[in-house]
């Protein structure tokens, strides 16, 4: 079924992008309910899809022990899909019964093809979110 | 025949020279073109809005002969009032849906505001029919 | 007893062939690229399962077979080798692809254009392994990487070797991350794919209405051969950055693209009945076609080198890589390299304009060596 626009459009990831963009994305986005227990994805596995949680709460397992959970709507989980080292750096299950939004790097790849403008947006928007995870992760390290 | 040979033989040489010359040429013709599309772009954009600004003042001057000033408008105000319609937008976005939000929560003088912040440089073209704010 | 004699040596367990049994190994192969490792599905389960389809063995002469006159598969072989298929494909590409990229950084053009060379390059090296030379022409297109005008080069110049030629070009697209990263790493120093593109510029929407129109003059006016492929190409893009035909656009990329991929891929992998596909000549076709993908990732590779010697403004030479037009693999390819080498190095925009470019460069190629060799 495909996702309506009014979906995403309160999420933090949309946040700026056009009706028209959105509608563009929604196309590509596939729901996915996923069951307590489940694994999204798995640490060292080559990233291709990344999730956005709609709802439930999911545990993210790095190495060496350390975890974190996600459980607020709109958290984008996999950002390895788009960015290095492009696999997946933990892995993620779910703690609850939910429901995610996937895309695949392809559709996501088509996408930007489609529309350069909009991948301008999204790129300024991963590359500030990447920032961040390398400077939360050079903090953990010291 | 294999080789050097086969290679002179079918003009393997030429063609393969001839070829590479050719797209090489013909791409480098298309970059150069394109990369003067924006002035040609902007010329006939020019044109355009020319001629549709001397088809409203046409439109309007004899209107304007009869129609009272408008209302004593302040700026600043509908900056104020604009302002937090425009971040419900987005970075960018059309006039269109401008307007019909700010006449959807029955701001006074919606068009005259437009035009105003408009004309004053806080609602700039960004290309490709939409526009940004710039404070 | 007789008629049941005659149905079993008419089975196709009887009439197997170990030559049917590599096949459809091969069919088997692609198939799990597509579904476990996702390579380019779109193309190669179509492409996998018609290996299988093509590889049944059948008694010839009962109107079954893709290269028997009337069969339904020969049927719908038709639109390969009328050179049907390719042009609707690059009907929904052109729907499909955002230039602004390029017309916010033309120069790159020049990117696509270089990696072309490849195509020349493998064209001597076809002749001088004795091919001759519409079948040199038709394995030198692979180097453009792109399917659609592999076959529809192939299918005016060399029919007999359409097989060979769409699986060794959609073969080397699938593994294009195999390909090209280690001739890219090989090809530049750090220093090099650290470099930053600038932010490209917002094009206004004339801009983008412009470009088909000049595009399909200057390209088509220097090579008509190309009409086929870049007439639809421009005609699809100017459908799209109209936005006056929205629903022919949302079509041509959606629906028409589909269908001619899906009958694209599947009878071409159809076609490589065992019996005309495992020749000495499709070993050559391969080696040359790896030799030519690797020389255009290379040669847009270097030329980016090259502009950065005589341009104020360096450019990531990575982005030749994503001169040859394989969309938007190649893109990606290039975007990965440079994220590798800096985490902020973003390039998958600067690569999606030197992938269209590639696209444009590949067809024009395409039309100027069926035009020598016509």
């Amino acid at each position: 079924m495909p996702i309506e626009v009014g979906t995403i459009e309160p999420l933090a990831f949309f946040k700026g992008l056009s009706y028209v963009e959105l509608e563009q994305f929604a196309s590509l986005l596939k729901p996915r309910s996923v069951k307590k227990g489940e694994v999204l994805l798995r640490q060292g596995t080559p990233a291709m899809t990344f999730f956005i949680i709609l709802s439930g709460t999911f545990t993210v397992s790095l190495e060496k022990g350390r975890a974190y959970t996600l459980d607020k709507k709109g958290t984008v989980i996999g950002w390895s899909t788009v960015i290095a080292p492009f696999e997946y750096t933990g892995t993620a299950m779910a703690e609850t019964d939910g429901e995610v939004l996937s895309i695949s790097s392809n559709d996501f790849f088509q996408l930007i093809q489609n529309n350069n403008a909009l991948g301008k947006k999204i790129i300024a928007k991963i590359d500030k979110i990447a920032s961040e995870r390398r400077a939360m992760s050079s903090k953990e390290k010291r | 025949m294999y080789g050097l040979e086969a290679i002179s033989a079918q003009n393997g040489w030429a063609m393969a020279v001839a070829g590479a010359l050719i797209v090489m040429a013909g791409l480098t013709v298309l970059s150069l073109v394109i990369s003067q599309l924006h002035k040609i772009a902007a010329f006939l954009e020019k044109g355009a809005e020319k001629r549709s600004a001397k088809r409203q003042a046409v439109k309007t001057v004899p209107k304007e002969a009869v129609v009272p000033k408008p209302p004593a408008f302040d700026i600043e105000e509908a900056q104020a009032c604009l302002k937090p319609l425009v971040a419900e937008l987005g970075e960018s976005f059309e006039l269109t849906n401008l307007y019909e939000l700010a006449n959807s929560g029955e701001l006074p003088h919606v068009h005259l505001s437009i035009r105003s912040l408009r004309e004053s440089g806080v609602i700039v073209p960004a290309g490709d029919g939409r526009f940004v704010w710039r404070d | 007893m007789d008629l049941l004699i005659q149905f079993l040596t008419n089975t196709g367990y009887y009439l197997l062939d170990f030559r049917n049994v590599i096949m459809l190994l091969v069919g088997s192969l692609f198939l799990y690229l597509a579904i476990a490792k996702e390579y380019e599905p779109l193309l190669l389960l179509p492409i996998g399962f018609g290996v299988l389809v093509g590889n049944i063995p059948f008694f010839k002469g009962f109107g079954l077979g893709i290269y028997e006159p009337n069969s339904v598969l020969h049927y719908l072989y038709f639109g390969v080798t009328t050179g049907v298929y390719p042009s609707i494909v690059f009907l929904g590409l052109g729907a499909m692809t955002d230039f602004s990229s390029l017309l916010a950084m033309p120069r790159l053009m020049l990117l696509g254009a270089a990696a072309q060379m490849g195509i020349y390059f493998t064209l001597i090296s076809a002749l001088a392994l004795g091919f001759l030379p519409k079948e040199a022409a038709s394995i030198a297109i692979i180097g453009g990487a792109d399917g659609p005008t592999s076959i529809f080069l192939t299918a005016k110049l060399a029919p007999h070797l359409i097989g060979p030629i769409a699986i060794a070009a959609y073969s080397y697209m699938a593994l294009i991350p195999i390909i090209q990263p280690p001739i890219m790493r090989l090809l530049t120093t750090q220093k090099e794919r650290r470099i930053h593109m600038p932010d490209m510029r917002d094009v206004s929407r004339t801009e983008k209405l412009l470009f088909p129109a000049a595009g399909l003059i200057l390209c088509c006016f220097l090579a008509p051969a190309s009409i086929p492929l870049l007439g639809p190409f421009f005609f699809g893009n100017l459908m799209k950055e109209s936005g006056v035909v929205d629903r022919l656009a949302q079509t041509a990329r959606t629906a028409i693209i589909d269908t001619a991929t899906i009958f694209l891929g599947f009878t071409v992998g159809a076609s490589t009945q065992a019996d005309v596909f495992l020749t000495p000549k499709a070993v050559g076709i391969f080696f040359l076609g790896a030799i030519a993908f690797s020389l255009a990732t290379a040669s847009g590779v270097l030329f980016g080198k090259i502009m950065n010697l005589f341009m104020k403004q360096k450019i990531n030479p990575l982005l030749g890589a994503a001169g040859v037009s394989a969309v938007p693999g190649s893109a990606r390819e290039v975007n990965m390299m440079g994220l590798k080498s800096d985490p902020n190095n973003f390039l998958l925009m600067p690569a999606m304009a030197c992938n269209a470019s590639g696209v444009i460069g590949s067809a024009i190629c395409a039309g100027i060596l069926w035009s020598f060799l016509v």
